[in-house]
Parts: C-alpha cells; structure tokens; sequence
C-alpha cells in the first residue's frame, strides 16, 4: 500500500516538472535579444559549449562567469575571479549535474566550457553569464541536443 | 519487500526536503512590478521585491531587451551603476536595490524589462522574471465628432465620424447613443492612419443608423464617442441633438409646443403631487411628437 503511494506521488511528480518544464520554455521564448546557438551532440561524447569573455574595452576585466541550465534557478557551473587574477579564479561545478565532468577553457576563442561523456539528461538550454568590473553584463545561450 | 518500502519513502522524504529547501527556504522573488503602460515624458516605476532568505546579496541586475542597463552590487562602491541604452534614462536618486525610476519615458523605451537577482558565492543562487512595457503618447486633443446635423427625426440616418486625436499606440474608439453602447451593425470601421514623423496614430469610427422612435429620450438623442488607450487615457466627446418639430402636422403641432422641454418636465416633477399626471402627460404628448414627426416623412 505504501509502495503504491509512492509510484503514484513519483508519477504525479513527473507530470508536475513536465508542466513546469513547457512553462520554462514558453517564457524562454519571450526573453528576446540574448543570442542562442543549437549544438547537437553524441551521447558518450564531450561537448563544448561556447561562452565569449572578451572584453570590449582593455582595461576592464572579467569577474565572473556563470553557467546555469535553464531549468534550474542555482548555477551549475562558476568562475569566480573577484578576488584574484582570472586566470586563478575559483572554480566549481555542482555534483549533480556536471560534477568533475567539466571544465572550463578560458584561453579559448571564445572561451569554453568542455563537458566529458556527455549523457541524455545533459539536454537542456544552457546560459552563460559573464560579469565584467564595467562593462554590462554579457549573456548567451546554447540549446544543447543529445542524440 | 519491507526493506524497499522503506527505501521509497526515505527517497521521497529526500525529495520532499529538497523542495522545501529550494522552494520555500531560499532566495526568491516575491513581487516584479512592471507597469504595462506609461506615459511618455512622465517617469516610470519598476520594482523588482525579493527574499534573500539568508542568502548574502551579490547583485541586482536589470535588462531591457537582453540588455543591462542598471545594477546594484552591495559590495562595489558605489553600490548601482547605469548602463547607456537608447531611450532608458535612470534616475539614480530614486533607483535602489529593489526598484528602478525611469525619468521622462519615450516611445522607444517600451519593452522588455528583466529583473535578474543573485545571491553570494559559492551557489550564486538566481532568480529572474520579466514584464512587458508600453510606452503611450497620449493624443492631444479630444476625440472630435464630425458629419452630424443638429435636428433629425425619425427615419433620418445618422452618419457621424468619430476622429481620435494623434496617440501611439491608436486609441480605441466606442459610440454611445443615449449613454448606451452602439449596436456593432451601426458602426462602421475603425481605420487607423499613421501620421508624422513618429508614426502617431489616427482612428476614425463611423456610427450610422437609421433613427427610430426609441432613440429620442425626451426630445433628445445624445451620441457620445469614448476614446481610452488602456488604462491610462480616457475621454469622451458628446453631441447633443434635437428631435425636429412637426412643421405641417397641424393638430399634433399644438400639442408639440405644449410638450414640455427638458427643464420644462422637471419643473412639473418639482411641484411634486402632481408629478406622476404630469408624466403621463407628458409620455401622451411624447407619442404624438413622434407619430407626427412619423406623419412629415411619409407625407
């Protein structure tokens, strides 16, 4: 009896994320004027999902990147470099999503995020959000398709 | 069995738990106020009210059109900071850590406003929400009736036009005949016109109907235009006009000069007992004005 209860608040659970899920994309849909590029990749392979931290202006710098899975409020990914050189910024991955699967490439043009072994559940919108010391804050985002 | 009854439970606490601690005990929004319209050249509120809940405040953000414009990070000094966007103009004094002022808004500040806030290392906890703003230039003047004559009688068609003055977006237009909503079949448009350099608008709504008996309320036909701009413009225009005086209809002429004008009625109702004769009266004298007006057209 009890178990039953159980299968029945797991699937009542379900249906209410894929609920939440289509009223994610909808307002999804009317945050305008942030660019968004479609990247389809393998299952079992590693991704790259671009993030561009160049600075306009020389003299300002990058503080802070963050990735978030648009379906989660937390990030899952940051480089937090206010307090130091950027290039010795704190990073961190959240264990229930990338964990040590990813990692980030600054020195790349655009900078990367590389995720290894890349699974189903990995498909979602991703955003990057990079804090500059002046400039306005930079966001783009990466539909991510796991075939 | 007992061993995995027990694991499903213990993994619904967890999940239970989970939603408690990222739903109920965790930096989140309570209200984003974005006014759905304001008026251009007059400044304009948008508050964005949060809940740290605990959580160390990193930063407010606001976008319009994916595009920062404000933000407020506690720990830089100073605290907010304006971004240059076309058509947003801040006003720092009044803009906080839960709310930017727009001063003298345009038509290009319509839009798209988001409200992004995020809490402290290390989980940068965020949470965002957006709205929609129109901006109005208000027409400046009333809308105007054109196109109608000052007497009609029964059987005589109205034409009448209704011309808002210059706004953006258009204004709505609505005819009223005696306080009551046009019948739809009566009216004939809108047509919107783009006009000037700044693409204001122009609505025209015609009313045309043929006038029966029922649209005279004690000798007079009242036909009122209504123009609104959602919420924040609301003004009327309205035309007086008489029913006509049978002419050749010499029997039923001289009880229309004893049929009492407005005032006139009110004055009989004022004398009070003999009030409700008075009425009837003046209803039998009512249904003699129309019929004879009735007698001219068909003569």
């Amino acid at each position: 009896m009890v178990l039953f209860r159980s299968r029945r608040f797991l699937v009542i659970s379900r249906i209410l994320f894929l609920v939440l899920d289509s009223l994610l994309e909808f307002a999804d849909s009317a945050a305008k004027d942030v660019p968004l590029i479609n990247m389809q990749v393998v299952a079992g392979d590693p991704v790259y999902l671009p993030c561009d931290i160049s600075t306009p202006d020389p003299h300002d710098q990058v503080l802070l990147v963050l990735w978030y899975r648009e379906d989660l409020g937390t990030p899952i990914y940051s480089v937090d470099g206010r307090d130091r050189d950027f290039g010795l910024a704190e990073r961190w991955s959240d264990e229930n999503v990338f964990a040590n699967r990813a990692y980030f490439m600054p020195e790349k043009q655009p900078a990367e995020l590389g995720v290894d072994h890349i699974r189903e559940s990995d498909q979602a919108v991703y955003r990057c959000r990079v804090d500059f010391k002046v400039a306005q804050t930079r966001n783009s985002k990466v539909n991510l398709t796991v075939i | 069995m007992r061993l995995l009854t027990f694991a499903m439970d213990w993994r619904i606490l967890i999940c239970i738990l989970n939603v408690l601690l990222q739903g109920g005990m965790s930096l989140h929004l309570v209200e984003l106020r974005i006014p759905s319209h304001a008026v251009r050249n007059q400044s304009a509120r948008l508050e964005c009210h949060f809940d740290l809940d605990g959580e160390t405040l990193y930063s407010v953000k606001w976008y319009k059109d994916g595009n920062e414009f404000y933000r407020f990070v506690p720990r830089n000094m100073p605290p907010a900071q304006v971004f240059p966007l076309p058509g947003v103009t801040v006003d720092m004094h009044n803009s906080t850590e839960s709310q930017v002022v727009l001063s003298s808004v345009q038509l290009s500040t319509s839009g798209t406003y988001r409200c992004e806030v995020s809490g402290e290392a290390p989980f940068f906890q965020t949470v965002t929400e957006h709205g929609h703003m129109i901006v109005v230039a208000l027409p400046e003047e009333e809308p105007r009736i054109a196109g109608g004559r000052n007497r009609y009688q029964v059987g005589d068609t109205v034409r009448v036009n209704c011309t808002s003055g210059r706004s953006k977006p258009a204004a709505q237009l609505n005819w009223f005949i005696n306080g009551e909503n046009a019948d739809q079949s009566f009216l004939k448009g809108p047509e919107t016109f783009v006009t000037g350099r700044e693409g204001l608008e122009t609505s025209v709504l015609g009313l045309e109907f043929v006038v029966k008996p029922k649209h005279f309320k004690q000798g007079d036909m009242k036909l009122k235009c209504l123009a609104t701009i959602a919420t924040v413009y609301w003004r009327s225009n309205e035309e007086s006009v008489e029913g006509e005086r049978p002419q050749r209809a010499s029997v039923l002429e001289s009880r229309g000069t004893v049929a009492p004008s407005g005032s006139r009625a009110d004055r009989v109702q004022a004398a009070g007992s003999s009030s409700i004769f008075a009425q009837g009266i003046t209803a039998c004298v009512f249904s003699g004005f129309f019929a004879a007006a009735v007698l001219v057209v068909f003569r």
